[in-house]
C-alpha cells in the first residue's frame, strides 16, 4: 500500500476515533492532574486540525518532560507523540521539539522513560543519544540501559562505527547482551569467520547459531550456502538448526534466482520423507517447491 | 585570519586524516563544525564547493546548517546559493532539528539555539535582495508547505521573504559579498593528462554476475563513464542517485548507438559482494550488460581511491563520508574528464563520451 494512502487513512481512524463530545482537553488534563489512570487516558489523541495537534503537541511535551509527573501519564505522552510522529509532514512543526524533549528525557530517573526516549532517539540516529550509549558500554558505572539495549540501539545505525567496540564486548558478553553484539557485527565483513565458527559449532547455543545463520548469509551468500549444506546434511545436528538452514537456503536461492543443484535436491527429497520433525519435513517441501 | 580559513577548509577533504576511523556521526560533526567555523574566519574560496555540496545533497540538520553559517563569512556569494538555500529548506522540512554549534560533542542544545531551518532563513536574510533569483521558489515553498513549519520558522521564513524582497538600494549591509556574484566553480574538471586508470589496468574486479576481470579488461578499448558508490549509503541524492543516472545513461547510450562502457565500482567491496550488486542495480534501473555493470575490488578499495583521488573516507567498517565522483575515461584509460562534489547531469557525461569517443575513433 502507499505509505501517503496509509497515512491518509490511519489520520480517519484516528479523527473517527475521537469522541466528538468529549470535553476539552486543557480542562480534562486539569481535572485529572491527580489521578494518573485517568490522567493517561486524557492524554489520548484527540481532533487532528492543526490547531488540536499543536495543542495537544505542547501539552503531551510539557507532560513528558515534567518529573512531577507520573510515569504511567509520562509513558502515555510519549506513547501518544509516537502516534502523532507517524502522520509525517503534520507532525514535521513540532519535530525539533519533539526531538529535544526525547533528548531530555534520555537521562531521566526514570529507567523505563529513559530508555524508551533513548530507543526513539537511537531510531533516527542522534548523535547525542548515540554518545550516552556508546558512554555507557565503555563505562558501564554511567550505562542508562543495560548493555544489550544499547547495542541494540547503536545497531540502528550501521553507520556508527561501533564494531571495535561490540567485538571486545561480544569477547566478554553473555546471554542477550553477547546476541545484540553478534546482529551488530553482521554488518562487518570481517566478522564473517566468527559467524561461519559459530554455524558450524554444535554445542553452541541455538539461538547463537541461529543469529549467525542470518549474520552469514548476509555478509556472504555463498559461503552461508556451503556451511548450510554441510548442517542439512549432517544427521547429527538439531532438526530445528537444520530446518532453518535448510529455509534459507530456499530463500537464497528464490531471491538470487540461482540454479538447484540436483545433488542437494536429492539429498533434500529424503530427509523430507523420514524426517519426524515437523519444522523439517515443512522446510524441505517449501525447498523443493522453490527447486522445481 | 586568512591563513586559518584556508588551514580549515584542507581539513574538509573526505580523505583527510582527521576523518579517518570515525563513524560517519562523528565526522559530519567534525564537518559542520569546521564549517561552521568559515562564519567568523572568513569563507575562502577552496572551500565553496564543499559549502554547495552541503546545500545541495546534504541532509544532516546540522552539517547543512553549518554550511548555511560558513555563507555569512564569504566575500562573494556563487549566484547559485539562493536558490540551494531554498532548495535545502525544502529537502530538511520534515527532518528540522536544534543546532548548536558551541562545542564539538553532540549536546543537548540550549534553550535558545536556532533550529537548521531557522538558520538557513537566516543566512537568506543576510543576503537580502542578492538572493531576489530565489524569491519566487521561496514563496511557492512557504505557500504549499507552509503547514509544515514550526511558527518559529514560518516567522523567520517571513522575514527572509520581507529580507529579499526588499529594493535593492534599501539593503542592510551584510557580510556576504558584492553586488556581483560569481558563477560557482564549475563541477566539471578539464581533461587530465594523467592516466591513473592505466596504472590499475591489472587490478582484479568482480561484476554483479561474480564474473571476474581486470581493470583493463572491463573498460580499455572504448570510453568508459565510471562513477563510485557503495549499497549501504544512506543519502539518496548520492549512491542512489548516481546509480539510477547511471542506468539511464546506459539505455541513452544504447539508443544513440554509442560505443562507451557505463559502470560504478563499490567503495565497500567486502560488503557489496555481487549479490548485493545485482539486486542494488536492477532496483535503480540497471539493464546490466558486458557495457553496463557494477563491479568490486576484489581486494582493497584503496588503489583505486588513490589512482583516481576520490573523495571518501572510512570508518572502521565502512564509509564515513563521500564525495560525488564520476571520471570519463578515454579508450586507454586515461582520464578525459571528471565531475565531482556536485550533482552531475546525463547530458554533461554523455557530451564527455561524445568528446572522448570522437578522440577514439
Amino acid at each position: 500500500m502507499d505509505v501517503a494512502e496509509y497515512r491518509r487513512r490511519y489520520e480517519a481512524e484516528l479523527a473517527g476515533a475521537a469522541p466528538p463530545e468529549s470535553p476539552a482537553p486543557e480542562a480534562e488534563l486539569a481535572r485529572t492532574a491527580d489521578e494518573p489512570a485517568a490522567r493517561a487516558d486524557a492524554l489520548a489523541p484527540g481532533p487532528l486540525d492543526e490547531e488540536g495537534i499543536a495543542k495537544q503537541v505542547a501539552e503531551l511535551l510539557a507532560t513528558l518532560r515534567e518529573p512531577e509527573q507520573p510515569l504511567t501519564a509520562r509513558m502515555t505522552a510519549l506513547q501518544a507523540l509516537g502516534a502523532l510522529d507517524f502522520l509525517g509532514p503534520r507532525f514535521a512543526p513540532f519535530r525539533a521539539d519533539y526531538n529535544q524533549a526525547l533528548r531530555d528525557v534520555a537521562t531521566d530517573p526514570e529507567g523505563e522513560l529513559r530508555e524508551s526516549a533513548l530507543e526513539l532517539l537511537a531510531i533516527h540516529k542522534d548523535p547525542y543519544a548515540q554518545g550516552l550509549l556508546v558512554g555507557g558500554l565503555e563505562r558501564p558505572e554511567e550505562s542508562l540501559v543495560p548493555e544489550a539495549k544499547a547495542i541494540q540501539f547503536l545497531g540502528y545505525d550501521d553507520h556508527t562505527e561501533i564494531v571495535p567496540l561490540v567485538r571486545e564486548i561480544y569477547d566478554r558478553a553473555t546471554g542477550p547482551a553477547r546476541e545484540e553484539a553478534l546482529r551488530v557485527l553482521a554488518t562487518d565483513p570481517q566478522s564473517e569467520g566468527l559467524f561461519m565458527r559459530l554455524l558450524e559449532d554444535q554445542a553452541e547455543e541455538r539461538d547463537i547459531r541461529s543469529i549467525s545463520a542470518s549474520g552469514l548469509q548476509s555478509l556472504n551468500p555463498e559461503a552461508f550456502d556451503e556451511t548450510a549444506r554441510k548442517i542439512v546434511t549432517d544427521d547429527s545436528d538439531y532438526d530445528d538448526i537444520r530446518a532453518t538452514s535448510l529455509a534459507a537456503l530456499a530463500h537464497g536461492r528464490e531471491a538470487h534466482e540461482k540454479p538447484a543443484d540436483p545433488e542437494l535436491v536429492h539429498t533434500v527429497r529424503k530427509l523430507g520423507e523420514r524426517s519426524r520433525s515437523q519444522e523439517l519435513r515443512s522446510s524441505s517441501r517449501r525447498f523443493l517447491q522453490s527447486a522445481e | 585570519m586568512p591563513d586559518a580559513a584556508g588551514a580549515l577548509a584542507t581539513m574538509l577533504a573526505e580523505q583527510a586524516p582527521l576523518f579517518a576511523g570515525r563513524g560517519t556521526n562523528e565526522a559530519e560533526r567534525v564537518r559542520g563544525y569546521i564549517l561552521a567555523s568559515f562564519e567568523t574566519a572568513g569563507l575562502p574560496p577552496e572551500a565553496v564547493p564543499f559549502v554547495l555540496e552541503e546545500l545541495e545533497t546534504g541532509r544532516s540538520p546540522y552539517t547543512v546548517a553549518a554550511a548555511a553559517r560558513a555563507l555569512r563569512g564569504a566575500v562573494d556569494v556563487p549566484a547559485e546559493v539562493p536558490l540551494l538555500l531554498v532548495g535545502a529548506i525544502a529537502r530538511l522540512r520534515g527532518t528540522d532539528d536544534v543546532v548548536s554549534f558551541e562545542r564539538l560533542e553532540p549536546s543537548r542544545a540550549s534553550g535558545n539555539a536556532l533550529t537548521a531551518l531557522a538558520e538557513l532563513a537566516r543566512t537568506l536574510v543576510l543576503l537580502g535582495p542578492r538572493a531576489e533569483p530565489a524569491l519566487g521558489a521561496l514563496e511557492a515553498l512557504i505557500r504549499s508547505e507552509g503547514e509544515t513549519f514550526s511558527p518559529a520558522v514560518r516567522a523567520e521564513l517571513g522575514q527572509a521573504v520581507e529580507a529579499v524582497a526588499r529594493p535593492v538600494g534599501s539593503a542592510s549591509v551584510c557580510s556576504c559579498g558584492g553586488e556581483a556574484a560569481e558563477p560557482v566553480a564549475p563541477c566539471t574538471f578539464a581533461p587530465l593528462a594523467s592516466a591513473p586508470g592505466r596504472d590499475l589496468a591489472e587490478l582484479a574486479l568482480e561484476s554483479q554476475d561474480g564474473t571476474l576481470l581486470s581493470f583493463s579488461e572491463a573498460f580499455c578499448g572504448r570510453p568508459t563513464a565510471l562513477a563510485f558508490f557503495y549499497t549501504r549509503c544512506t543519502n539518496p541524492d548520492k549512491c542512489s542517485l548516481t546509480v539510477t543516472r547511471l542506468a539511464r545513461l546506459a539505455r541513452r547510450l544504447v539508443r544513440e548507438e554509442l560505443d562507451a562502457n557505463v559502470a560504478g565500482i563499490t567503495y565497500d567491496p567486502g560488503f557489496d559482494r555481487p549479490a548485493r550488486l545485482k539486486t542494488y542495480g536492477a532496483d535503480r534501473g540497471m539493464g546490466f550488460s558486458p557495457r553496463c555493470s557494477l563491479l568490486r575490488t576484489l581486494g582493497p578499495f584503496d588503489p583505486v581511491r588513490e589512482a583516481f583521488d576520490l573523495g571518501v573516507g572510512f570508518g572502521p567498517v565502512t564509509v564515513n563520508r563521500h564525495r560525488l565522483d564520476l571520471v570519463v575515461l578515454d579508450a586507454s584509460l586515461g582520464v578525459a574528464e571528471r565531475f565531482e562534489r556536485r550533482l552531475w547531469h546525463e547530458e554533461a557525461v554523455l557530451a564527455a563520451l561524445r568528446g572522448a569517443t570522437a578522440a577514439y575513433e
